[in-house]
């Protein structure tokens, strides 16, 4: 448990404190516009995520879903 | 834990508050504003899942895990003003399972009558050897097992603001299968600033699901067949979930972004599956039929908070080589600890086609409650035997490819119009997956994406 709160309380640290770096202009931007640079799973992922919710006990923090439907089988 | 909670939703708030405070004393052009979303999109969705092991849950953590499922699936993007935004997402699930027959193995129906449970509970079992007339009413599956149907869509509205730093928005959402029931709403806030080098996402779902109890063969009191002295009905028959996502995105350089993600969940109600199985180490265990005749249900808290933190890291190395990582560790306070890490190594081959092979490893420790077949005590209060709660290593790897040239497949788009119609891509994936318990799988995907 206090493993998680230290993580929790680095990540926010660490992400608004990067939030100062030195800015790239949008026309320099051609490559973090790739479709293969998104941070996100890919669309055809999604079946994956959902298998991946179902078979392992842990989910979460990765754009997959969280609650709804059984996932029993 | 509630002050973290508190303390993370507090921060994330008051940050998007000032910084759209601050944004809203920028000069908002008045001449040319650029649509959210210019055409309508569509994508096209399938995938095949086919799996197989030796740890049923259904009868009790040693039984057939074989299963299929197919799901295709449709999402729609309608641009509805040039700031506003409608998703629609609809699919469907049919899933084949050898475990499903297992739930009430003793049922037997008239040639061309109806199946004995809202299941489709089948008598054709593979396990028990049972041979009996089918009472499967599902239709279309493999082998006789009848297809379980799972439907499920999510309508989402989002809006933009006028300079597009700021986009809100809220979702509806149902899933409908046979025993269970979901329904689900959320919202979401996205704001973007250091002149959208950094962009804060926060999401909040909550989804209020209705259980139908069906229990195994054995503990119903319709078969009259073993009357089980001392079994406790379930009292609870709704399973809500709510969530909160929050993630932190920023480019580190021209080549380098980053995302901090974390998620809190918390669930209430019957959070345990009330057709599998549970065997005690100091019962006897009675055989009938060939089946051995449960001495419970899984029994699990009633509530259940899960708290996983994930990093993703990309990376445009060269022209031909981009990495994408990611790594999430998750606790619950079921016990369960786990650590994922996944990579995909997309090769750009030429500027329409790119080869992705990719690699998942997940490490997990089982949760508290959990025991194999035979194990658990009768004195305990809270057990089950499904091994998707177990300690376990699994290891994914597969290939995916994606053609997308810069005027659409095959290029239909024989106008200057922009409007018109264009195959956009196509994305295909196949990966296998392995569990050190002996449970495997393999899964293809597809979306081939379209736009008006």
């Amino acid at each position: 448990m206090k493993k998680i709160k230290l993580m929790v309380v680095l990540a926010l640290v660490v992400g608004f404190t990067t939030s100062s770096c030195s800015s790239v202009k949008a026309y320099e931007r051609i490559k973090l516009n790739d479709r293969e640079m998104a941070l996100v799973p890919k669309l055809s992922a999604r079946f994956e995520l959902q298998f991946h919710t179902y078979r392992e006990a842990a989910s979460g923090a990765n754009g997959g879903k969280t609650g709804g439907g059984c996932g029993c089988n | 834990m509630k002050k973290i909670i508190v303390i993370i939703l507090a921060t994330n708030f008051s940050v998007i508050y000032a910084q759209d405070k601050k944004d809203s004393t920028a000069v908002e052009p008045t001449a040319y504003k650029k649509r959210v979303l210019d055409n309508v999109e569509v994508d096209f969705l399938y995938s095949n899942y086919l799996q197989n092991g030796i740890h049923g849950a259904v009868t009790g953590g040693a039984g057939d895990e074989h299963l299929t499922d197919n799901t295709p699936a449709i999402l729609i993007s309608i641009p509805l003003t040039d700031d506003a935004v409608l998703n629609v997402d609809f699919g469907v699930d049919l899933t084949t399972s050898a475990s499903t027959d297992q739930i009430n193995p003793f049922a037997v129906a008239p040639i061309g009558g109806e199946g004995d449970d809202k299941l489709g509970t089948t008598t054709s079992s593979k396990t028990s050897g049972i041979i009996a007339t089918s009472a499967s009413t599902g239709g279309g599956g493999e082998g006789g097992v009848p297809a379980h149907k799972r439907s499920h869509g999510v309508l989402t509205y989002t809006k933009t603001s006028n300079n597009r730093t700021f986009t809100w928005g809220f979702d509806g959402a149902f899933s409908t299968e046979t025993g269970y029931r979901s329904k689900g709403f959320g919202a979401l806030l996205r704001k973007s600033f250091n002149d959208e080098n950094s962009e804060i996402n926060l999401n909040a779902k909550a989804y209020f699901d209705n259980i139908d109890l069906i229990y195994p063969g054995e503990f119903r009191a319709s078969e009259g067949l073993f009357p089980s002295v001392g079994f406790k009905l379930l009292d609870v028959s709704h399973r809500n979930s709510f969530s909160s996502a929050f993630s932190f995105s920023q480019i580190l350089n021209k080549r380098i972004q980053i995302s901090l993600n974390t998620e809190l969940v918390y669930q209430e109600g019957l959070l345990s599956t009330n057709y599998q199985r549970v065997y005690f180490k100091d019962k006897p265990i009675v055989t009938y039929k060939n089946t051995q005749l449960a001495h419970d249900i899984e029994r699990l808290p009633n509530t259940r908070l899960k708290y996983p933190v994930s990093v993703r890291f990309n990376y445009y190395i060269t022209d031909v080589v981009i990495l994408r990582t990611f790594y999430r560790h998750y606790s619950d306070d079921w016990g369960v600890s786990a650590n994922t890490f996944d990579i995909q190594v997309p090769l750009k081959l030429s500027p329409s086609f790119t080869m992705y092979p990719m690699y998942r490893y997940h490490s997990q420790h089982q949760a508290t409650y959990f025991a194999p077949k035979s194990q658990h005590l009768s004195t305990e209060l809270f057990y089950t035997s499904d091994y998707d709660l177990s300690t376990f290593n699994s290891s994914q790897y597969g290939m995916g490819f994606t053609i997308a040239p810069p005027l659409g497949i095959f290029n239909l788009n024989t106008s200057n119009d922009s409007k018109s119609f264009r195959f956009k891509s196509f994305d295909i994936r196949y990966n296998y997956y392995s569990r050190t318990d002996g449970l495997d799988a393999n899964i293809l995907s597809l979306n081939a994406q379209f736009s008006f």
